[in-house]
């Protein structure tokens, strides 16, 4: 069965007969004799094709008529951005004739932005210490003066360096990007996304003097904030409008509709004010669902425990859900509002939580009054618990801060300050025998002596062991390991063993901390 | 004490108990149900009529319901009934098919499980997937329901209810304890009632139902029935699985170890549009219910019933909240009834402020108009007057609707089975069009009017006679002598002139005609061309006897349609009996993401501040707008990663272009940095962005509109 390898001929292959037939009016076009010809078959299949789509699906007739925002607007692909967009928007925003000052700001800054993204081609991933761009910051002041026609002069520096990039550094406003119809454009994406390369400066925080604002500071600073007076009124104005809606909320609640808002801006607010205004009579149940320690067994324990004062609460949440159900079927005559802040928070997303509040939500007497923010927060309801949950969208948008919610979350912008931490610390201290206290004492000086030292691992445990035998503390291997099980257990202390075997210890907690700790307790 | 905080930091549950007293030992078993709790609308006028309204039609609808099911469910039952008849290896199944509508299915079930208690056997346990996470929890939830069941039929006194209830302990039921107390149930023959002697020969069937067959977890099914299957010698177990999507998700989540102890027949239950369009036909396009739903929210409700959940429950939830919302208008809307006597009562009991607010209504608007200089003034400042004005129009308006829709029942039967239903095959396609224009002067009217023009003799007789049947049935009914009877005699007339054709004579005639016609002589190409171009010349064949009739039966039907099938809009106060008031839609779908979108790309449009936020370009910012809104719209312009230094730079140099000092280490007004800090926490807990550790000092974006 010896067939002949396939030869492979240095031949063009033929084209096609249409590719010719296109070929051949291109040219026809190109030289002019004819003005426009175009593939009659070629029209008329993709007309025909149109047709028929057209004809086959049925399209909703006035679902999207009035949406507020087209589809296209919000869900889009990621598309390029220029490098210095931020640049380009500041000073598209800074009117042409401001102070000198402000363009030489934003023309520093472009400087800035352009001079780090050469730094950033060579090492992605590097982690700048900060003193990277100080050699760039000193000839910023050189180069302020230099007009903005010299940017377009360095573009071409980067593509000799062989990146492919469209920098269009034209400051030309953005304005001129109107919004076209929406087209998926599929080059642009594979684009994107094929290079995993992180395209942006290398500036950190720490060039600040005060890189991260402490909680406690945020929070006073936040507090003495002040709107402009407009801003103000119109906010107060939003808050009036919604609360104008509060009586037919009460009769929708009544009528066994739920009601779920959503918009920009604190909800909590307005529910406060309702809940004050007209749920003085009825039992309510505020639920905080920011709260990032909720669980869906501390609503219906609410529920069970606090309200219907039950003495045997089942461990199940089905069962105790299904003993709410029970209790409020049995009890027409009263009504419980569930307040919820935050329906979609963290801890209660979860599908089981989700469907234990639409059974809930279900019951004729029991009546849910829930806000979301997270603009993805729909989502987490499917059909049928959408159904149970009967809501009622109420769009009450009031910009005003989430200064509650934010409280709980871990922001890169805030200093952990770990006040927390330490009052937890220092109630377990208080517990403890005076032996173990020593030992921990023992464990924070020696970890605060060093302090200074880049490299410092922890307290290995054998320094441990003879400082404690020296100080009549522990007589025994054995003795000290009971007292740091006690410390693990607590995470008053990490332990961590070295490559080389040997152990350490470690406080989990900041220097500044440990010392305000050891200042209270020595 | 400090009640009202529902801030901390250790908890995140709050209990008001508002002087709520929890309910002390004894327990109402039963409430009484009479006493419908009052609230605070009650005294209003527009809510008793709506909520009596509304818990007519509900009540309508639950009958309906059983209605509507008891097809598909008596064979169900049947086959249930029949399926022990004979000793049985396998566990005889029913897989019911019942569509993707989750949400209505609860409603199918529950009068499923009922009918199967009232004529099968009084053993019916329903397991919902949530309930049953594993095989224990399943087995003690069918079991307790079995016995718990059986404890109600015994005896239907409520200590013993109580007491029995929670007597076994959960550990104690399996399946060898359900045999113990069956066998004990049917051998011994317990002496109750002699209703029970009756049953107790025949084994009962245990009934398990299935309604969620998907979301059970395919481990805990399969070991379900395995286990069942070696008891079915004892226990005659039977099946239900309620299936949503296809049959094939049977044989994919069963095995065949597991399926081949099952023998599994397979029912359809109708497609929820047909569901739809009973409880429409029955009860919303009946002749009793006042409430019309306008053209436009129609639309949108036959919009999200087609193209988001399928769900019958849902869409009766939507006309209810356009029913609350309708009413809520105030008092005028009382008026929709169609007890003329009670319209009466109410416009005499109305005040000053009820006129009025029945005068802000639009239509009232050109019904002033038209009338002349006097009466416009008397409308407007009379009330009494006024009263008996509104209490005619209302009267016209409650006319009109009972014949709007007697008409266009007249016309479904006309249209509904023409090539292509131009107009549709259901009544909500037309009622949809009717309700928003003048039907008759829509194109698809006039095609279909066209086609009719086409009809063979027997199609039409049969659908005349079908109008007529429809409309002297309603004339019966209401007994009221009018032109619509006129309508009916014309049409009976026609009827019979059409049945008495004999097509063979028709076709003689026509035959001869064509004779006469017909080239008898041909002499020479030339003459005959002539003959040729005359007989084109002629207008159109003389139509028949048929055809005339035919015509004029087209032109009499058409004609009537046009006076009765005219838009709502062009009656005054209209709007008492039909909402079409859109902007529900938002409250209804909810735009949650829109409204997001909207505040932050163009905060004027909800502060209204011209000064400070209005742009004419949604991209352009300035420095006076909210904080958050700056801070996105720089977002907007970076890339997957957003370098937060950067990211304050610029906010800064936009929210304080005064600021200069750049020198060395840079100094930021703390006050500034908060704002920035705190817009962006915000944008994080929106879900905009996410911190990440990719790179120092650097968040991720999560999406990509703007």
């Amino acid at each position: 069965m010896a067939a002949a390898p396939p030869r492979r001929t240095p031949r063009r292959p033929k084209p096609s007969f249409k590719a010719l037939e296109s070929l051949y009016i291109t040219k026809l076009k190109n030289s002019g004799f004819v003005q426009a010809l175009s593939s009659d078959e070629d029209a008329h299949y993709f007309s025909d094709e149109e047709e028929h789509l057209d004809a086959d699906v049925v399209k909703p007739k006035l679902l999207h008529d009035n949406e507020l925002v087209a589809g296209g607007d919000i869900f889009k692909f990621q598309t390029r951005k220029q490098h210095d967009g931020l640049a380009q928007k500041v000073a598209e925003t800074c009117p042409p004739k401001t102070p000198h000052v402000v363009r030489r700001k934003t023309k520093t800054k472009i400087q800035k932005l352009l001079e780090a993204e050469y730094e950033d081609s060579g090492s992605e991933y590097e982690i700048s210490s900060g003193a990277s761009t100080s050699s760039s910051s000193d000839s910023e002041s050189d180069e302020v003066e230099s007009s903005e026609d010299e940017e377009p002069v360095k573009t071409p520096t980067k593509t000799t360096r062989g990146k492919v990039k469209f920098i269009d550094t034209k400051l030309q406003p953005t304005s001129t990007r109107t919004r076209s119809k929406y087209t998926i454009n599929s080059d642009e994406y594979f684009a994107n996304t094929a290079s995993s390369k992180i395209q942006t400066s290398n500036n950190t925080l720490d060039k600040l003097e005060t890189p991260r604002l402490p909680q406690y500071q945020l929070q006073k600073l936040l507090q003495n904030m002040k709107l402009s007076k407009k801003h103000e009124s119109a906010m107060k104005r939003l808050s009036e409008t919604n609360e104008s809606f509060f009586e037919k909320w009460l009769y929708l609640l009544n009528e066994n509709f739920n009601i779920l808002l959503y918009g920009l801006g604190s909800k909590r607010n307005i529910l406060q004010s309702f809940q004050a205004k007209y749920l003085n009579s009825d039992p309510v149940i505020v639920v905080n669902g920011f709260f990032p320690s909720l669980s869906i067994k501390n609503i219906l324990d609410g529920i069970l425990v606090d309200l219907l004062e039950v003495q045997e609460v089942p461990g199940n949440i089905n069962e105790a859900c299904d003993l709410v159900i029970e209790e409020f079927n049995n009890l027409p005559e009263s009504h419980l509002y569930l307040i919820i802040h935050n329906i979609e928070g963290e801890m209660i997303r979860n599908h089981k939580s989700q469907s234990i509040l639409a059974r809930l939500a279900g019951v004729k007497n029991i009546h849910l009054i829930a806000s979301i923010d997270h603009i993805n927060a729909p989502l987490i309801w499917d059909h049928s618990k959408l159904s149970k949950f009967n809501y009622i969208w109420w769009d009450v948008t009031s910009f005003l801060p989430y200064i509650e919610e934010t409280s709980f979350e871990r922001s890169m912008m805030i200093q952990q300050s770990g006040t927390l931490a330490l009052s937890s610390l220092k109630n377990v201290f208080l517990s403890l025998t005076t032996n173990s206290k020593n030992i921990y004492i023992i464990i924070v000086k020696n970890q605060l002596e060093n302090a200074k030292n880049q490299y410092y691992q922890g307290m290995a445990f054998k320094d441990l062991y003879m400082a404690c035998r020296e100080a009549f503390i522990v007589s025994s291997d054995l003795a000290l390991r009971a007292q740091l099980t006690e410390f693990v257990d607590h995470k008053m202390v990490k332990q961590k063993r070295s490559p080389d075997g040997t152990e350490y210890l470690v406080v989990p907690l900041a220097n500044a901390l440990l010392k305000k700790f050891l200042d209270e307790n020595s | 004490m400090d009640e009202k905080e529902s801030v901390s930091v250790s908890k995140g549950v709050f209990v008001f108990r508002n002087d709520f007293n929890p309910p002390v030992g004894k327990r109402k078993k039963k409430h009484i149900e009479s006493k419908r709790a009052e609230n605070a609308f009650s005294k209003n006028l527009w809510y008793r009529s709506y909520s009596t309204l509304w818990n007519k039609l509900e009540h309508e609808i639950e009958i309906l319901n059983k209605k509507i099911f008891s097809s598909v469910l008596n064979d169900l039952v049947t086959f249930i009934k029949t399926s022990h008849d004979t000793a049985v290896e396998e566990i005889p199944t029913a897989a019911l098919l019942t569509g993707i509508n989750m949400p209505d299915h609860r409603a199918q079930f529950l009068t499923l499980s009922n009918q199967i208690k009232e004529t099968v056997s009084p053993h019916v346990a329903c397991l919902y997937s949530q309930d049953c996470q594993s095989i224990k929890c399943l087995m003690e939830h069918m079991i307790r329901q079995f016995i718990n069941n059986e404890v109600f039929d015994i005896d239907e006194t409520e200590e013993l209810i109580e007491s029995s209830r929670y007597q076994y302990k959960k550990s104690q039921l399996s399946l060898s304890f359900l045999k113990c107390w069956y066998e004990d149930l049917y051998k011994e023959k317990p002496v109750v009632s002699p209703k029970k002697k009756k049953t107790k020969s025949i084994r009962k069937i245990l009934v398990v139902i299935i309604p969620d067959f998907e979301s059970f977890n395919a481990q805990v099914l399969q070991k379900f029935i395995l286990i069942a299957s070696c008891y079915v010698k004892v226990l005659p177990f039977a099946f239900v699985f309620g299936i949503a999507t296809q049959l094939t998700t049977l044989h994919t989540t069963l095995p065949y170890k597991v399926s081949s102890k099952i023998s599994i027949r397979v029912f359809n239950s109708q497609p929820s549009t047909i569901y739809l369009n009973h409880i429409l036909e029955n009860i919303f396009f009946a002749l009793d219910c006042p409430f019309q739903i306008g053209g436009k929210v129609f639309n949108l409700f036959t919009d999200i019933f087609l193209f988001y959940d399928l769900s019958v429950k849902n869409f009766l939830q939507n006309i209810k909240y356009a029913m609350a919302e309708h009413f809520s208008y105030g008092n005028v809307m009382a008026l929709c009834s169609y007890n003329k006597k009670e319209v009466e009562q109410i416009v005499k009991s109305f005040s000053h402020e009820d006129c009025e607010s029945a005068r802000h209504l639009m239509s009232f608007r050109d019904l002033v108009e038209k009338e002349p200089y006097e009466n416009q003034i008397k409308l407007l400042t009379d009330d009494e007057y006024f009263k008996t004005v509104l209490l005619a129009q209302v009267n016209k308006v409650a006319m009109y609707i009972e014949e709007f829709h007697l008409f266009l029942k007249c016309l479904l039967i006309l249209v509904e089975d023409l090539p292509k239903a131009p107009l549709g095959k259901n009544v909500r396609e037309m009622y949809s069009l009717a309700a928003s224009t003048n039907i008759c002067k829509t194109p698809e009217y006039k095609e279909c009017f066209q086609l009719l023009g086409f009809q063979s003799k027997e199609e039409l007789s049969a659908k005349i006679s079908k109008i007529i049947e429809h409309v002297s049935s309603y004339l019966n009914n209401t007994g009221r002598s009018s032109k619509i009877e006129y309508f009916v005699n014309d049409l009976q007339c026609y009827l019979n002139s059409i049945n008495n054709f004999n097509m063979t004579e028709i076709e003689d005639a026509v035959l001869e005609i064509e004779k006469e016609d017909t080239i008898t002589v041909q002499t020479d190409r030339k003459q005959l061309k002539e003959k040729l171009l005359e007989m084109t010349k002629q207008a159109t064949k003389p139509m028949n006897k048929y055809e005339k009739t035919r015509r004029d039966v087209i032109e009499c039907i058409r004609h009537t349609f046009g006076e009765y099938l005219i838009e709502p809009r062009s009656l005054y106060f209209h709007e008492i009996f039909f909402f079409d008031n859109i902007s529900i839609q938002n409250y209804i779908i909810g735009s949650h993401r829109a409204a997001i979108h909207n505040a932050l790309n163009d905060p004027y449009y909800y502060l209204q501040c011209v000064s400070c936020c209005e742009t004419q370009d949604s991209s352009a910012i300035k420095r006076t707008m909210p904080d958050i809104c700056i801070a996105y719209k720089l977002h907007l312009e970076c890339g997957k990663m957003i370098n937060l230094y950067d990211w304050l730079q610029a906010f800064l140099s936009i929210v304080d272009p005064s600021d200069t000092a750049d020198d060395g280490k840079i100094r930021v007004d703390p006050k500034l940095q908060a704002r920035f800090t705190q817009a962006v926490a915000e944008l994080e807990y929106l879900g905009f962005i996410k911190s990440s550790k990719r790179k120092a000092d650097h968040v991720a974006r999560l999406t990509w509109g703007g």
